[in-house]
């Protein structure tokens, strides 16, 4: 009689026990587990990583140290070449895209695993402003945005750059500031819908100095769709030739709309005998500023020879200003 | 050995089955020694005189000397054809009176016939280890359910009822396998009412229909009280059968089980008139009009436990909430979800209305209930498995109906345990039928619960929150009780905030005092478009691209 009743209830109850067990040990919830865990250490190799947050990379302690340069960042030779000439590493690698071109996705996870920052000018040469604006291109932004979202790595892109200049597709001769408003919060819209939340948005218009009529407010995006102000502004032969002159009069007119931090997005001096100077106004000038978070350094030979090689002195004062612990710095890996 | 057969081998000798041939219980031994092979009518011990040959029982008193029969025997000898003119030797004999039968030391019980054969040890092992087989597929069928807290679980585990912390120590994976426990608890009580009220058979094949059904799986794989509200259910149902035959008082057992369902589940309560019913029809074979008083009695001490329960804890909520779901809609989905059930269940009753029992045992006749009771069996069975859709249609709520369903059927499903049986015929004859139900079954209840059960893919959303929240700060999401279940390590529940729409999350959003807001949204709304206070941290989409659920959208204070 015991033995009938007891056994079979022994028996379940193990079997029930058992069932539960497995339920217990092999409870994997992964949200739990995501609650837990550091991140970035995530146990599962498969697990998808945190999207990247740009926001530690807006406002850094140190300056960013930028350079362009002719293959870069595809490849990362020119890079580790320009680094063993100036004697420090940049942590900002710029790099152009034509409207139509895909997202340059593996030259964004180069420079991010060397410790760097890539940042693309996206040039609109193409269908003209109004097209983005309205819709008709989303295909391609959604397919960039995407791409950008896959990386996951921080990228800073300019879109659209010097604006406020007559001598690109997209600038003042062929477009109003309006549609230039329209089509930037498109395509910001577009990539927040998409989630590509690791861009950082770079608003570059060039120097005033050459175009004083222009008003750049009207071309504003507003502080919602937009990270820093690049500046783009040459230290040519002639003109300003102080840091102040130079960049101070657009900066001024941007203070009155926003204060976003700057950025010296493109910018080089022209070979010659003020070379050296301008390169230790500039560098100086970074240093000394607080709201200005550093500077890319265009290093191409177009239309002149910009690369701070071909002038030994000029590229002595880089080399000793440069080695400055303010000037680059690892972007944070996640 | 049933009393049937005892009766049969001794009162009705003229009319005798070929079942007794095979298994004279004492004779052969005898008729080996006479009259071999032909004399295979032995134990003419009540009407040897009528024969006439002065054939004794060995057991009689008289030890029998076999002798070599004379011709006149042998011609005798052939098989026996009823009595004719004897045209042979008729030996001297004397008439001796019959022994008087013994009085019986124990008699029997009368035993419901329940199958072909005889219940023994050996076939209730092989029923225990069938329904063993069929509680395994049921917990396979839980654990292919897997993710994160729905937010029903989550609210389960952190805010509700003070039982709740009891069951919060064991955590979601915890509180999970414990429904699973109860689950096939309700299975195995299921099987053992059906075996009661009809037969092991059906209680198998109950069993097993029951233990596919997508509600079932679902609920063996859900945090919340549904699944013990079900076993208690199951358990009032079971006491029931249990107590069929006992005084109408036994009936009182089975009142708390069905009194505690709805505390545990606010749906069990449209099943205690069920229950009441049932109490009656299951006594009345055994207790005559006695089946009314165990009706009455279980009705009332149930509504009164019920009273004080209501009392004690005060009115579930949510019984009546009025919703704006399509009615027809709803009952289409519930046909999904236990049409197949409920069919067999109806086929079941109609043969059960039409013949008491498929006839394996012809010869086991006798006390079978009647067939007004019978058809109200049927039509008990099968309407209770229409109540909780009907009501929720005519509600026009379908909140976890995919859960309620599975209430109605537990009554049907005894039924279709007997349709199935039904089905497959006398002695097995057609199993394909039952198998072919069970596949049926089966898959439909697997496809259905793969494609209900999609609990939030929030572990992205709960990593990313991790690194924002705080304890002071204010949080405004589709997901509150999500995050307060998992972060609840780094935050307060109060510090969770329901998300809306439209007007009502623009004026939160200007307003401004949320510290994150985190919305399941396929694209970000107009009121966070271009903000200037949030800028959006991430949006994670679930790792299953085909479940259909928006990514998850976090903005943050700049």
């Amino acid at each position: 009689m015991i033995r009938r009743t007891v056994l079979p209830l022994c028996a379940a109850l193990l079997s029930l026990a058992a069932v539960a067990g497995c339920g217990v040990l092999g409870g994997d919830d992964p949200a739990a587990q995501a609650a837990k865990e550091p991140a970035g250490s995530s146990s599962k190799g498969t697990a998808a990583q945190p999207p990247y947050d740009v926001k530690p990379l807006l406002h850094p302690d140190k300056d960013y140290f930028g350079v362009a340069l002719n293959g870069a960042p595809s490849s990362l030779k020119p890079v580790d070449a320009f680094a063993k000439t100036v004697g420090k590493k940049p942590n900002m690698v710029g790099s152009y895209s034509s409207w139509g071109d895909g997202f340059n996705a593996e030259g964004a996870q180069n420079v991010f695993g060397d410790g760097g920052l890539m940042y693309v000018s996206w040039e609109p040469f193409k269908p003209g402003l109004d097209k983005i604006a309205d819709g008709s291109q989303d295909t391609y932004i959604k397919k960039y945005a995407n791409s950008v979202r896959k990386t996951n790595v921080p990228v800073a892109i300019s879109f659209g750059h010097e604006m406020n200049g007559g001598w690109y597709p997209w600038g003042t001769k062929d477009t109003t500031p309006a549609t230039f408003v329209k089509a930037w919060r498109h395509i910001h819209d577009v990539f927040q819908d998409v989630g590509a939340t690791n861009v950082i948005w770079v608003w570059s218009p060039n120097i005033i100095n050459p175009v004083p009529s222009v008003k750049l407010k009207p071309y504003w995006p507003g502080d919602a769709y937009v990270d820093w102000v690049g500046i783009v502004g040459y230290w040519a032969q002639t003109g300003a030739h102080t840091f102040d002159t130079l960049y101070g009069p657009t900066r001024r007119q941007i203070a009155e709309f926003t204060d976003k931090p700057v950025l010296i997005s493109e910018t080089s001096s022209e070979p010659g005998e003020r070379r050296r100077a301008d390169v230790r106004a500039l560098l100086g000038g970074v240093k000394e500023d607080e709201d200005v978070i550093g500077f890319l350094w265009f290093n191409i030979p177009k239309r002149a020879d910009w690369r701070i090689q071909s002038s030994p002195l000029a590229l002595a004062e880089f080399k000793r200003l440069i080695a400055d612990d303010d000037f680059g710095f690892e972007v944070p890996r996640s | 050995m049933t009393t049937q057969q005892q009766d049969g081998g001794w009162s009705e000798p003229g009319q005798r089955q070929d079942w007794q041939q095979h298994y004279p219980p004492y004779t052969e031994q005898q008729q080996q020694q006479v009259y071999g092979d032909q004399q295979a009518y032995g134990q003419q011990q009540t009407y040897g005189d009528q024969q006439g040959y002065g054939y004794q029982q060995p057991y009689a008193g008289q030890p029998y000397i076999p002798q070599q029969p004379t011709a006149g025997q042998q011609h005798y000898a052939r098989p026996y054809t009823g009595g004719s003119d004897a045209e042979y030797y008729v030996p001297e004999y004397a008439v001796l009176e019959p022994e008087p039968e013994p009085e019986p030391g124990y008699v029997l019980p009368e035993v419901p016939v329940s199958a072909w054969s005889v219940d023994n040890s050996r076939s209730a092992w092989i029923s225990r280890g069938v329904l063993l087989l069929i509680l395994l597929v049921q917990a396979g069928l839980s654990f292919r359910l897997d993710g994160s807290a729905f937010a029903q679980e989550a609210k389960f585990l952190t805010t509700d009822g003070e039982l709740s912390g009891l069951v919060a120590q064991l955590g979601l994976d915890g509180a999970r396998a414990l429904s699973l426990a109860w689950a096939l608890g309700a299975t195995a009580l299921l099987f053992g009412a059906t075996r009661l009220l009809f037969n092991a058979r059906a209680g198998l094949a109950a069993a097993a229909m029951y233990s596919v059904l997508e509600s079932t799986a679902f609920t063996g794989r859900y945090a919340s009280l549904h699944s013990l509200s079900l076993f208690l259910l199951a358990a009032a149902l079971w006491l029931l059968a249990r107590t069929r035959q006992s005084s109408p008082a036994a009936v009182l057992l089975a009142a708390p089980f069905a009194a505690l369902a709805p505390f545990a589940a606010y749906s069990a309560a449209l099943y205690l008139p069920t229950l009441t019913v049932l109490a009656v029809l299951t006594a009345y074979r055994f207790r005559g009009t006695g089946a009314f008083v165990r009706g009455a009695l279980f009705a009332a001490v149930t509504g009164v436990l019920c009273f004080a329960g209501v009392q004690f804890a005060g009115t579930p909520s949510g019984w009546n909430v009025k919703g704006t779901d399509g009615a027809v809609e709803l009952l289409k989905d519930s046909a999904q979800w236990g049409g197949v059930v409920l069919l067999v269940a109806v086929i079941g009753a109609v043969g059960f209305i039409r013949r008491a029992r498929m006839g394996e045992m012809p010869w086991a006749e006798g006390s079978a209930p009647g067939a007004i009771r019978r058809s109200l069996l049927g039509l008990t069975m099968c309407g209770t498995a229409l109540l909780a859709p009907l009501y929720q249609a005519w509600l026009g709520n379908g909140s976890s109906l995919y859960i309620h369903v599975g209430f109605g059927l537990l009554f049907a499903v005894p039924m279709a345990g007997l349709g199935v049986s039904r089905m497959m015929g006398a002695h097995f004859r057609y199993p394909q039928l039952g198998i072919m139900i069970y596949v049926a079954a089966l898959v439909i209840g697997m496809a259905q619960t793969g494609g209900l059960y999609r609990p939030p893919d929030s572990a992205a959303m709960i990593g990313a929150l991790r690194e924002v929240v705080d304890t002071k700060g204010q949080y405004l999401t589709d997901d509150p009780e999500i995050s307060a279940y998992y972060l609840r390590a780094q935050t307060k529940p109060g510090q969770w905030h329901q998300a809306e729409r439209g007007a009502a999350l623009t004026a939160e959003v200007k307003k401004g005092s949320y510290d994150a807001v985190v919305l399941r949204a396929s694209s970000v709304p107009e009121a966070l478009r271009g903000n200037a206070n949030y800028r959006l941290l991430a949006v994670l989409r679930p790792s299953d691209k085909d479940g259909g659920q928006e990514p998850y959208r976090i903005w943050v204070k700049r």
